[in-house]
């Protein structure tokens, strides 16, 4: 495969078996979607499409097949789009990525022409590129952090507070090492690990953006940084914790998955309680200041 | 410095891929341990492979296969598994028995209209190595592959296999952080806290997941892998899938470091853990070495 365009061929390809034929599935039978809300689905819909746009403008994807994809798929995102306008949930994407949609979807423009600043990047680029795709379509396409996510970024408080307050029984009233006790905490843990690695592996693989091979030489760049940025934004709307409402639950379902681990926790439930569970806690939150969490020591009110 | 692997979704347990190259000789097959995943395990093989292609040459020429697996059930049905994929994904062609690239490569993708988006098929080569590469319980289901490759062979099969049980029995090992010598799942979360939170919630996790605690130091299951891998060793001395190469953390909390009889002993990695282990970057090149290792002495090519 040494043609260029044969690469960028089997790039996109590969793009929508991992990606987008489960995003499109669930989209699709959204009306009958038991999992996840028709809000969820419409911006993962729109963030498949801003991946291909990226994948566009960096040359990882061939133009006019991506296009082709797009033309076939467009009643699927034309329908997202306006179901997040009609809902107010615009805002949940950057202002590059609310001018690509507008551009995108008003037919005033040939589509994937609008550059937003991400245009002619140095080739190694693609490298990191694809590593952040690799890892976020795992993360995208993975039922258990769809369903958290969905719930922490849509569900209205009374939804949200009936999902907690099955666990919060399960945390008061259940045997622990019972069943349901069990199946309740792995459940929740399972979920706040896999998003925690996902964080880990995401700010890693940004410190690891800029670092050249060669590590007295350092490749930042303004490309690189917009192309970091970009992929930051396009994610960004799944653990929104510059929201309040989503920081809050997020941290409410953490300190719940810990309080439950307490019960059994060998280390006793006093020091699992006053140390374990604020250690981690705080270690998490800092993790989610690269997703637009306030510094920690704004929130503690430190100067 | 440009983009050798392209990535490919393969036939397997749900999440498994592929990133193949242009001219592969070499198969990687990279297997996760219990609560593990196939890309944020082995983060940043994925993208360092091509980016320090100019220092390890031999990843240019290696297609690495992703295997994903739940974290349930117990070693022997995991083993059978891994091993219905291994068949499946070689397929196998020519007078030899050459185990060749799996067919999905390149692969199509069928568009709403009928369109089919496709790349042409190329000729391609038979691999010359395999190399199982485990991390934590992920070696553990390895070991226990390669037991269940050998057992059905006669001596005699075995030091003169060819086809699918020369591939696989010659396949060279490299397991980080491996669990074949035990899990610690006595030890106490406040005493980790110096690690990385993940390492905490995974140490948590593991504690008290059955099948982790079923590996503890001393488990049947593991005893009975050692001492038959162990008796194999002795009596196949050359047969390379029987004898492992290990690095583990210094500071891993989770198994307990040790080899067996006839393994290859390595040095522990002082800054690294049980997760951080097998994850390379711009700052820890020790795991794209450590899996390439001594490849060229068994493939002159490389």
């Amino acid at each position: 495969m040494a043609l260029v365009q044969e690469r960028q061929v089997s790039n996109l390809i590969f793009f929508l078996r991992d990606r987008w034929q489960f995003v499109c599935q669930d989209a699709a039978a959204s009306e009958k979607n038991i999992f996840l809300s028709q809000e969820y689905l419409s911006c993962a819909v729109l963030e498949s499409f801003f991946w291909l746009d990226l994948g566009v403008q960096t040359t990882y994807f061939p133009k006019p097949e991506a296009r082709r994809v797009t033309y076939e798929y467009f009643p699927q995102f034309l329908k997202a789009y306006e179901h997040i306008q009609e809902k107010l949930l615009i805002q949940k994407f950057s202002p590059p990525l609310q001018r690509i949609l507008d551009s995108e979807f008003s037919g005033r423009t040939e589509l994937f022409s609008l550059t937003e600043g991400v245009n002619n990047l140095p080739e190694e680029t693609l490298i990191p590129l694809q590593a952040v795709l690799l890892l976020g379509n795992g993360f995208a396409r993975d039922r258990d952090t769809q369903t958290i996510t969905d719930s922490l970024v849509f569900k209205s408080t009374p939804e949200w507070n009936d999902v907690m307050r099955e666990f919060k029984e399960v945390n008061e009233k259940a045997k622990p090492g019972s069943k349901r006790f069990v199946q309740a905490r792995d459940a929740m843990s399972s979920t706040v690990l896999k998003i925690v690695q996902y964080m880990e592996c995401f700010r890693d693989l940004l410190l690891d953006f800029d670092k050249a091979t060669n590590v007295s030489e350092s490749r930042r760049t303004a490309d690189t940084a917009t192309l970091k940025q970009r992929i930051k934004e396009i994610q960004a709307w799944q653990l929104d914790f510059r929201e309040r409402l989503v920081f809050d639950r997020f941290l409410e379902f953490l300190q719940l998955a810990l309080e439950l681990w307490g019960h059994g926790a060998k280390d006793g439930p006093i020091e699992h309680r006053t140390r374990i569970t604020p250690a981690i806690v705080r270690a998490v939150r800092v993790l989610m200041t690269d997703w637009g969490a306030p510094p920690l020591a704004l929130e503690v009110g430190a100067s | 410095m440009n983009l050798v692997h392209f990535p490919a979704s393969i036939s397997g347990p749900e999440g498994t891929y592929a990133l193949f190259t242009e001219k592969p000789e070499v198969a990687v097959v990279f297997v996760h341990g219990f609560l593990g995943d196939p890309r944020k395990t082995w983060y940043n093989f994925q993208g360092l492979v091509d980016e320090l292609q100019a220092s390890y040459h031999v990843w240019g020429r290696s297609d690495l296969f992703f295997y994903s697996y739940p974290s349930r059930g117990q070693i022997k049905p995991l083993a059978e598994q891994f091993r219905e994929f291994l068949d499946q994904t070689f397929p196998r062609h020519g007078r030899n028995q050459q185990f060749y690239p799996p067919p999905q490569r390149p692969q199509g993708y069928a568009l709403p209209s009928g369109r089919m988006m496709t790349v042409p098929t190329k000729q391609s080569s038979p691999y010359k190595l395999l190399i199982l590469v485990g991390h934590s319980t992920g070696a553990v289901i390895i070991r226990e592959a390669i037991l269940q490759e050998i057992r059905p062979l006669t001596a005699e099969q075995i030091n003169n296999a060819t086809g699918n049980n020369a591939f696989i029995i010659n396949a060279l090992l490299r397991f980080f952080a491996p669990a074949h010598r035990g899990a610690m799942c006595s030890g106490l979360i406040g005493a980790l806290l110096h690690l990385s939170v993940s390492e905490w919630l995974l140490a948590l996790m593991l504690y008290s997941n059955p099948l982790f605690v079923s590996l503890q130091k001393g488990s049947p299951v593991l005893e009975d892998i050692k001492k038959e891998t162990e008796e194999l060793q002795d009596k196949f001395p050359n047969i390379s899938a029987l004898k492992a190469i290990s690095l583990f953390g210094a500071k891993d909390s989770i198994v307990y470091i040790g080899k067996y009889k006839a393994d290859v002993d390595c040095p522990t990695e002082p800054n690294q853990t049980h997760t951080s282990i097998c994850k390379p970057s711009k700052d820890y090149f020790r795991p794209l070495e450590f899996v390439i290792d001594g490849i060229s002495a068994r493939t002159a090519s490389l």
